[in-house]
């Protein structure tokens, strides 16, 4: 009887092991799931940080080596997430593009980044530039500067 | 010994449930080290964008003063973090800055001697953002004087124009090409600010843009052609020139010869002077550099090639023509106000000692103009009988009728004959001749000389006024002589004399009695820029080629200022009025970029910068 009895215990333990091992995979698995998630958002993150500085720098070498730059003067917003349609119509008639590549968006990796570049005269021989990059629904990372040309 | 399996399977378990612990456990630190590097990626980032404002603020901040103390707990709005920058206070800061704009030797730094060029700044930003810090290390370069003025007028206050004007622009003097020649008033009150008034027949161009500091209810042009576009809110920056700082630092130059009523010539190099008040003439010969402590008015022409610095008013009342020194991009910096007057020919003759004749010219006028108020004058037509009469006649006789030598007018000619040779000598002299036959003109001693009277009136009728005066004296002196013409006052009483109504011929009596004086409107020309920390006015024909800056500050009071034809407007400084025709031709080449040794704020430009 009391064989018989073990003989039980080791399967209410094998079962107690399953059970605990599912649960507790699953929490982990969750959390290494989330993890991995969170690794993908901070390379995603970093790479948005790199188009943003791009873009920026693209803006500064366009106003720093042109007479007359490419962005307007005053106030302005480019907004990526909105289709341009500059760039469906005649080059030759239309104004060019803004700002110079990489707008309006560029894949990183698979992810597309949405760039959304505004801009206004902060005074005189004085602007502002604020580059906000989008991606999937994350929350926007965003760099802004003044630029004295 | 019995081996036994029991509790092998939670072993187990417990054993991969610990592995997959370690491994999630490692995987959540991956992951937030490597949120946490993104974040730190980010923050930095942000940071080097800070330190770049910060730079870029200084810079416009330093290219209005060069005594700006640095930036001890900057901030950027909408930008996260702080920055600073702060002036170094020994060679071993390494993270001061050091200004040398506006000099010409090179300054010492942390980097050694001599590590900041002539003209340029070593400016070290060091921003923080969330615990990140970027700090940023660049070398500005001054542009040189001129370097700031890209529209062809620019006021900080209104800029005014009347009459014909013309503002274009080329891209050098020996390169015709077109560019845009804009007016930019700086003003925000959105009323008055870029006004043109044209009389009929005027014509006003304007190839570039129409700019205001406030909303666009302040550009009044109507009729006027503006190629470019109306431009509100759109202030442009207006740097301040440290005149006051030039000035003493060559007041050691040797001071100018003046020459009082004759002309002052300036040969090639640098004078200095303090106040200078010259009935005269000046040429500046080539490369000749004036400082003036004080006021600079020349009564007279001003001519050459040259730069003038002036630390008070500066006026030039006649022609006035000087073309740019060419390592300058300025032909005039005057931290007061800039007059372009007409010539004052009463001031010249008093400075030669004419009082007494000004004076008996004074009255005479006076006289006159009352008696032509009154006509025709009622009374018996004959001198002897008529005490109006006599006394017209008296006046005319003390201004120049038939006492040639002895009236007053040729009393002025033999006190200017004693004046140097110049142009406002030869241009007195002309005048004053005018003048004399203006009251002489007739000079018929009988009455009968019906030729010149017929002559005059007819011409009269035709606008020709030389002669009225006299004529008309001697209709009422002599007019009865010959019944049968159409002059004599016998015959012919009444308000009509030669069918000419005799109020409109009272009017231009008037008139030219009241036109009667030494004065002249002149012309300026201006190849270069005027600069002025006060207004600039001008009642002659200005002609610039360069462009006219007017850089007062605000908040300034403004002044009554006369015109040539007696009208009294308000003027701040800052404000810009141009009475007369004016053209303005801005020339590019000349404030582009220039690099000229200059001690005074400028454009700046970044030469080389660096993260650390």
């Amino acid at each position: 009887m009391r064989r018989h009895t073990r003989a039980g215990y080791s399967v209410m333990e094998a079962l107690v092991a399953v059970g605990l091992l599912a649960v507790a995979a699953l929490a982990l698995l969750t959390v290494f799931i989330g993890g991995l998630k969170m690794m993908q958002r901070s390379n995603e993150m970093a790479a948005a940080n790199d188009v943003a500085r791009s873009t920026i720098e693209a803006i500064k070498r366009d106003y720093a080596l042109y007479d007359d730059p490419l962005f307007p003067v005053g106030a302005y917003i480019f907004d990526g997430r909105v289709p341009d349609d500059r760039y469906d119509d005649d080059p030759l008639v239309d104004p060019p593009p803004f700002p110079p590549d990489p707008y309006p968006a560029v894949k990183v990796n698979g992810t597309e980044y949405k760039i959304v570049v505004s801009g206004n005269e902060e005074a005189s021989r004085l602007k502002r530039v604020k580059v906000e990059v989008y991606w999937n629904d994350n929350r926007p990372i965003s760099l802004e500067t003044l630029i004295h040309p | 010994m019995k081996i036994t399996r029991r509790g092998f399977a939670l072993i187990s378990t417990l054993l991969f449930l610990g592995i997959l612990f370690m491994m999630s456990v490692s995987i959540i630190m991956m992951s937030r080290q490597r949120v946490f590097s993104g974040l730190v990626q980010h923050h930095k980032s942000q940071a080097l964008y800070l330190a770049e404002a910060g730079l870029a603020k200084a810079e416009v901040a330093l290219e209005s003063d060069l005594k700006w103390p640095g930036e001890p707990n900057g901030t950027v709005d909408g930008i996260p973090g702080t920055y600073e920058i702060h002036l170094a206070k020994d060679l071993n800061d390494r993270n001061g800055s050091v200004i040398n704009i506006g000099t010409d030797t090179p300054a010492d730094s942390y980097r050694g001697k001599n590590s900041v060029p002539k003209n340029s700044a070593l400016l070290i930003v060091t921003a923080n953002v969330s615990g990140q810090t970027y700090t940023l290390e660049a070398l500005v370069r001054g542009k040189g004087t001129a370097g700031y003025m890209s529209d062809a007028i620019l006021g900080s206050g209104n800029v005014v124009a009347k009459g014909n004007l013309q503002v274009d622009g080329i891209s050098a003097l020996d390169d015709a090409k077109k560019v845009d020649g804009s007016i930019q008033s700086n003003d925000k009150s959105g009323s008055n600010n870029v006004v043109w008034q044209g009389s009929p027949g005027d014509t006003a161009h304007v190839t570039g843009n129409v700019g205001v500091g406030g909303a666009s209810s302040g550009i009044k042009m109507a009729g006027a052609k503006v190629d470019g576009s109306f431009e509100a809110n759109a202030p442009t920056n207006i740097p301040h020139t440290d005149i006051d700082s030039e000035v003493a630092k060559n007041m050691g130059n040797p001071s100018p010869s003046l020459v009082p009523l004759g002309t002052t010539t300036l040969g090639t190099g640098k004078y200095s002077s303090g106040t200078i008040n010259l009935d005269g003439d000046m040429v500046l010969k080539d490369g000749a550099v004036l400082y003036v402590n004080g006021d600079l008015k020349i009564n007279g022409s001003i001519s050459g090639k040259g730069t003038i610095y002036v630390t008070g008013d500066t006026t030039f009342r006649g022609d006035s023509k000087v073309t740019t020194n060419p390592d300058y991009s300025v032909a005039l910096y005057s931290k007061g106000d800039v007059s372009l007057r007409g010539f004052d020919g009463t001031a010249y003759l008093e400075a030669l000692g004419a009082n007494v004749e000004l004076n008996n010219i004074h009255s005479a006028l006076t006289l006159l103009a009352d008696k032509a108020s009154k006509l025709p004058i009622s009374g018996a037509p004959y001198k002897a009988a008529n005490t109006d009469l006599q006394e017209y006649w008296s006046a005319m006789e003390t201004l120049g009728a038939h006492k040639d030598g002895t009236n007053q007018m040729g009393l002025l000619n033999a006190k200017l004959s004693s004046a140097p040779d110049g142009e406002t000598k030869t241009f007195l002299d002309k005048k004053i001749g005018i003048l004399d036959k203006q009251f002489s003109s007739a000079n018929i001693a009988t009455g009968d000389n019906s030729n010149t009277v017929e002559t005059t009136m007819t011409a009269y009728k035709n606008g020709e006024t030389l002669g009225i005066l006299d004529i008309y004296g001697q209709l009422l002196q002599y007019g009865e002589g010959d019944p049968s013409k159409p002059w004599n006052m016998k015959t012919n009483p009444g308000p009509k004399l030669f069918g000419v109504n005799a109020n409109d011929l009272s009017q231009s009596m008037q008139n030219l009695i009241a036109q009667t004086n030494f004065d002249k409107l002149g012309t300026s020309y201006f190849q270069g820029a005027i600069y002025t920390q006060g207004h600039f006015v001008a009642d002659n024909e200005v002609t610039i080629v360069g462009a006219l800056m007017a850089d007062g500050p605000s908040g300034g009071k403004a002044k009554s200022v006369t015109l040539a034809d007696g009208s009294v407007i308000q003027l701040r400084p800052g404000d810009i009025y141009l009475g007369n025709r004016t053209s303005v031709t801005y020339v590019e080449d000349m404030f582009k970029d220039k690099d000229v040794d200059y001690v005074g704020p400028q454009l700046l430009a970044k030469d080389l910068w660096m993260g650390r």
